[in-house]
């Protein structure tokens, strides 16, 4: 298990190296010109001034030419600066990067935490009023666009009720203690959190009511059952069986995180990565954009790092095959 | 009684507020101003950096805030002293000499001299520094010279009436960049420092940008104890957070105002105020002879009688904006009857325009066709904005109905600038952001602006290269009213741009702040704007 | 499960009735909305002008009678025997009916530029429905195909096949989406099915491909190779049924996604040009009038909660086969 788990590591450099490449291709598919996403439409340059700022960047360096001495700076650890505003990629991303994990790993834990109850209890009886109705209401909370509920949550807990924060991560009055700011962020935490999840919601409870019908169905169970399996045993084995799936599923949504919900964040005022990797794309900020792939593909080598190790310990068969795969070779 | 009592003062403050050019220096209707208080204030975007340089427009407000420009604009745009207490031009205008307010000090105590004004210029045209918005005044300057502390002088090539726009920016302290290895990155652009009636104090990411009263203002303390940006991108939730009570000022959009403004609440609380921006939308028809329509001045103005300018701004904007009356900004001269309107919305004279420059109505396809070539083009237009693509699928539905089938093609900015710039279209929808100078049209209009310059038009006329070539050079404002309005009447004519609308702001405003003078750049952007600003009874309890 | 065995064949007709009935309407939206009448006469001449619109047949019934006639005011000579359901032009604009309430003359209400919303909603279908069925089947084919050979062959393709998966899942998908839209040139539909479905693939490509390791662990698999039979035929027999509901549900809500998705990339001029409506399209139009107008939002995505439901009905019922064959449940 030790020696797969270093395999799996030693693979991940070459799909870091793949990663920037892609991130740089990317960048260079895009339709772009770095000089004209620095000023707005209503005001651009006269001529003479856009000549002698080309001038100034050909001067500096071709785009592959800037590639390959930012790679040369990653190497020694350094990820460059922002040509927006000079400053270390690192601190850039560091500012909006624990918002961004926070709200999306509230928003997790609100979806699954009831998503898959819901969808368990619709796998264990379908058809059912409640799996029925509670199905369509999901749904209808899935095809709500974001913009639309967080408008309907912020009139609602904030406008009306004044229950709840508008926007934002901190009051301006917020007092100084460290308890009464946590509870101001988790007040500020809530809104953004419910929006977020309202439109995961149905999607994991229907995956879970499928998945765990699909392991109901299938023969092992009908048989163990027939033979006179109690029925919590019979869902232990269901349990197993589709833990599997799971792993995927969360291998899928890990890297999700990163990249930040740009509605939700737009709509709560909310400082996550979202704005930041936009913003930076749009204005070919390639520093700031190689160093957010760089992140969300190490979190994403991380999390299938996570699923393979998870996959052998929920599942004795896959350990197997890897084991015999490995004697294989 | 009581009611009203404050009824009348809402509405009188309501009119001082509406007011075309109040007096900067006028005392609120409840007696004297009061010091203290916060004023909050949203933002839709986060400045990527507060270098007035390379920012955006929300860095250049704040740095004219920190910062002290040698001269300003007061709320009726005329030019004021600011920093220069006074300026001349030399007989043949080609010298602007400024004469320096004496005692000034940055916030950090270091006195403000001639020496920081030729730095401001020098990092403005360096390119390093990457200018673009800011440079353009300062590139027919031939040297600046600062023969004493208290005295900049600066040589034209040749006369350049707007001279004095260009130097409205702020002026940067040269002592604290002095150790700085590279100016556009160094980290002072996030900590500004100025000589203006505000300091910087703090900057959270992503969330609010502080300022607060500089106490020993040369002009005196401003009355505010502090201004926060806040940070918030979306229009809903802005309004969401004028009626939370988060803030004192919010610029709402039209439908906004109809569905949440209009009550007794509302009124009881806030109260509006309003401006028409310095900035207009316009259809650039390509008229170089490289499509067979937009050569001939009758077809361009046909387009323009069949397009209803105003019934975009009174349905869409519902009101909120004006049908713009000339690709020439602002008059320097006072204001006259003598400038020409707009053409009408005419979709009939439109028609006969048409069929009297030979595109007549083919009955086969529906489309005007001449000589076989049908009417029919492509507009191109940038996709981020709003009003873009909904007056593109209004004028569309009207050149339809005259015969002229018109295609919309969305372009990302960088890619649509290129193609502007090379000539490689028909037509195109876009915005301007101008200044106060009605010389900011000789970037349209000027033949030497084809070239690679904003003359999308391909517009060639030899008495208006002439006109706009004295306006430039021309010192006196008489003369200047009489040559813009020439150009004014001879565009008219040829109607090489169709120009469209200008937006207005319509903003509400707390009943508590007082002193509040809306201008085309807003209510804080303007001398002394922000400084003279005051809240009753020092703010919120 | 009685009441859900005896739910089966009515849900499955509704499914699939909802999603055909969906795909007619997309095709005959120039009859069901147009300006055009179904009949009319002029000159004595029976004309079927909204039947010009039609995809494929429109050429017949086309001509410049029917062109050089402004139907919204035919003007005398012209008598209108039969006006489409519903009588509007998806692009008519009036701007003295911006944004009218539901009722009256439009069912719907209208949009900010007074253009009628059932009848943008009703030629929004079909772009809606080709983006996000083409997108959504390209994902899923591309994704089981490289899956499933990425298991069963493993070694250097399963590596090569996951290496690739990993450096896709590392960007967001509409960043991906753009990128690869934008590399396919011109702007339409096809290039956008393309980019988005390109973009969308991995996560069924790891879910696949996990599924058949796991299986491949197991006594089933020995002891069916052991008899003779091909894996990709083990596969496709035994495990896609196993498959099937997860995937189904990946599958309608990557419709609904591949529909939203559509919006942005049209935002940003690489899909339907203005005025061409689609679901996505209209929902980012409601956006900008949400604080005065609900419906512009309500209806749209009204719509899509109809699509993904048939499709999600339909995906709860794949499930179906696998265990009326089994028989008895826990």
């Amino acid at each position: 298990m030790t020696s797969f788990a270093l395999r799996r590591l030693a693979s991940a450099v070459p799909t870091l190296l793949g990663v920037v490449v892609a991130a740089f291709l990317i960048l260079n598919l895009l339709p772009s010109d770095p000089v004209l996403n620095w000023f707005p439409e209503g005001a651009a340059p006269s001529a003479e001034a856009l000549e002698r700022l080309r001038h100034e960047l050909r001067s500096e360096e071709g785009p592959l030419a800037r590639f390959a001495s930012w790679g040369a700076a990653l190497l020694r650890g350094d990820l460059g600066r922002s040509l927006v505003d000079g400053r270390p990629v690192g601190s850039v991303v560091a500012e909006a990067l624990p918002w961004t994990l926070l709200l999306n790993l509230c928003a997790l834990l609100a979806i699954y935490g009831l998503a898959v109850p819901f969808g368990v209890c619709g796998a264990a009886s379908p058809g059912s009023i409640a799996d029925r109705v509670g199905g369509w209401v999901l749904l209808l909370l899935y095809a709500l666009p974001s913009f639309a509920a967080a408008v309907l949550l912020q009139e609602a807990f904030a406008v009306r009720l004044e229950i709840l924060p508008l926007q934002g991560v901190a009051g301006l009055d917020a007092g100084a203690g460290l308890a009464s700011r946590g509870l101001d962020l988790v007040r500020h935490l809530v809104l953004p959190t419910a929006c977020l999840a309202l439109s995961g919601w149905s999607f994991v409870a229907r995956y879970t009511r499928s998945t765990f019908r699909s392991v109901l169905g299938r023969e092992f169970l009908s048989v163990a059952r027939a033979k006179g399996m109690s029925r919590p045993r019979a869902w232990r084995h269901v349990l197993a069986n589709t833990a599997v799936p799971f792993v995927t599923l969360l291998g899928g949504i890990i890297p999700a995180l990163v990249g930040g919900s740009l509605i939700v964040e737009h709509a709560f005022s909310w400082p996550g990565l979202g704005r930041l990797y936009v913003a930076s794309v749009e204005g070919r900020d390639y520093p700031v954009v190689l160093g957010l792939t760089l992140l969300a593909a190490l979190l994403v080598l991380g999390a299938n790092l996570l699923v393979d190790l998870l996959y052998l310990a929920v599942d004795p068969r896959i350990r197997d095959a890897f084991l015999g795969e490995r004697g294989d070779a | 009684m009581r009611r009203s009592v404050a009824a009348g003062l809402a509405l009188l403050a309501w009119l001082a507020g509406c007011a075309p050019a109040p007096s900067p220096a006028r005392r609120a209707v409840d007696g004297r101003p009061a010091y203290g208080g916060r004023f909050v204030f949203p933002v839709r975007s986060e400045p990527p950096t507060l270098s007035f340089i390379a920012g955006d427009q929300i860095a250049v407000l704040i740095d004219r805030l920190v910062g002290d420009s040698l001269v300003d604009r007061d709320a009726a745009m005329k030019p004021v002293p600011r920093l220069a207490s006074s300026w001349e031009f030399s007989p043949d205008g080609r010298r602007l000499t400024f004469h320096l307010r004496p005692g000034v000090r940055f916030h950090d105590g270091a006195p403000c001299t001639s020496a920081d004004v030729a730095y401001t210029y020098e990092r403005v045209i360096d390119p390093k520094s990457r200018a673009l918005a800011r440079i353009d005044g300062f590139l027919p300057v031939e040297r600046l010279e600062t023969p004493d502390p208290l005295t900049v002088r600066v040589t034209y090539r040749s006369p350049f009436a707007p001279a004095l726009e260009a130097w409205t920016v702020p002026i940067l302290p040269r002592h604290l960049f002095a150790n700085e290895p590279d100016f556009a990155s160094s980290p002072r652009h996030r900590a500004p420092v100025g000589s203006g009636p505000f300091r910087f104090a703090s900057w959270d990411p992503g969330r609010r940008i502080v300022l607060v009263a500089n106490a020993d203002y040369w002009g005196g303390r401003p009355y505010l104890d502090s201004i926060v940006f806040q940070i918030i991108p979306s229009s809903e939730t802005t309004l969401q957070a004028l009626l939370a009570g988060e803030l004192d000022y919010a610029p709402l959009a039209p439908l906004q105002w109809e569905a949440h403004a209009g009550g007794a609440a509302f009124a009881a609380r806030f109260r509006t105020v309003r401006f028409v921006q310095l900035f207009f939308y316009y259809i650039a028809w390509r008229g170089d002879g490289s499509n067979p329509f937009f050569a001939d001045p009758a077809v361009r103005r046909a387009m323009t009688l069949a397009l209803d300018r105003e019934g975009y701004v009174r349905s869409v904007l519902r009101g909120l904006g004006e049908v713009t009356p000339s690709l020439v900004p602002f008059d320097p001269a006072p204001p006259g009857a003598l400038r020409p309107g707009p053409l009408p919305y005419d979709p009939g004279a439109a028609a006969s325009l048409l069929d009297g420059a030979g595109w007549r109505l083919d009955a086969r396809t529906g489309l005007r066709t001449k000589a076989g070539i049908p009417f029919r083009f492509t507009l191109l237009i940038f996709s981020g904005g709003e009003d873009h693509v909904k007056f593109a699928q209004v004028a569309q539905e009207s050149l339809r109905r005259i015969g002229v089938e018109m295609a919309i093609e969305r372009l990302d900015w960088p890619t649509l600038f290129s193609r502007l710039a090379k000539g490689d279209f028909q037509a195109t929808l876009s915005g301007f952001l101008h200044g106060t100078d009605p010389d900011d049209a000789y970037t349209f209009l000027h033949s030497s602006q084809i070239a690679g310059g904003r003359n999308y038009a391909a517009f060639r006329d030899p008495s208006i290269d002439r006109w706009l070539e004295a306006g430039r050079s021309t010192l006196d404002p008489e003369e200047r009213g009489r040559l813009y309005r020439d150009v004014d009447r001879r565009l008219r004519d040829l109607q090489p741009y169709t120009v469209l609308f200008s937006p207005a702001v319509q903003a509400a405003l707390v009943l508590q702040a007082h002193n509040v003078v809306p201008t085309p750049r807003g209510i804080l952007d303007h001398y002394p704007g922000a400084a003279a600003i005051y809240l009753e009874g020092g703010g919120k309890p | 499960m009685p009441e859900a065995r005896r739910g089966t064949p009515r849900g499955r007709r509704a499914a699939v009735g909802l999603v055909l009935g969906l795909a007619a309407i997309g095709l005959l939206a120039p009859v069901l909305a147009s300006e055009r009448p179904l009949l009319a006469r002029r000159e004595g001449v029976l004309l079927c002008p909204a039947l010009a619109d039609l995809p494929l047949l429109g050429s017949l019934f086309d001509g410049p009678e029917v062109r050089s006639v402004d139907w919204e005011d035919p003007g005398p000579g012209t008598d209108v025997l039969l006006r489409a359901p519903v009588p509007y032009s998806y692009r008519g604009v009036r701007l003295g009916d911006a944004l009218r309430p539901p009722g009256g003359g439009h069912l719907l209400g209208t949009d900010a530029l007074g253009r009628d919303l059932l009848a943008r909603l009703i030629h929004g279908t079909r772009p809606s429905l080709l983006v996000g069925f083409g997108a959504t089947v390209a994902a899923l084919l591309l994704g089981g195909f490289l899956g499933s050979s990425a298991a069963l062959r493993g070694g250097l393709l399963d590596l090569l096949i996951i290496r690739v998966a990993d450096v896709a899942a590392c960007f967001p998908p509409f960043i991906l989406a753009l990128a690869l839209t934008a590399a396919l040139g011109h702007p339409g539909i096809g290039p956008m099915v393309a980019g988005i479905g390109l973009s969308r693939w991995t996560s069924v490509a790891r879910y696949v491909r996990g599924e058949i390791l796991r299986f491949k662990g197991g006594d089933l698999w020995a002891s069916a190779r052991a008899s003779g039979a091909s894996s990709r035929r083990l596969v496709l027999r035994h495990l896609l049924p196993l498959l099937a509901p997860p995937l189904a549900v990946m599958g309608a809500f990557g419709v609904a996604q591949a529909i939203i998705m559509e919006s942005g990339l049209s935002f940003l001029g690489l899909g339907v040009a203005p005025p061409t409506p689609s679901w996505g399209t209209l929902l980012a139009e409601a956006r900008g009038t949400l604080d005065a107008a609900w419906w512009p939002v309500v209806f749209p995505s009204a719509a899509l909660l109809l699509a993904l439901g048939a499709l999600c009905l339909a995906a709860d019922l794949s499930g179906a086969p696998a265990r009326d064959e089994v028989g008895g449940l826990p």
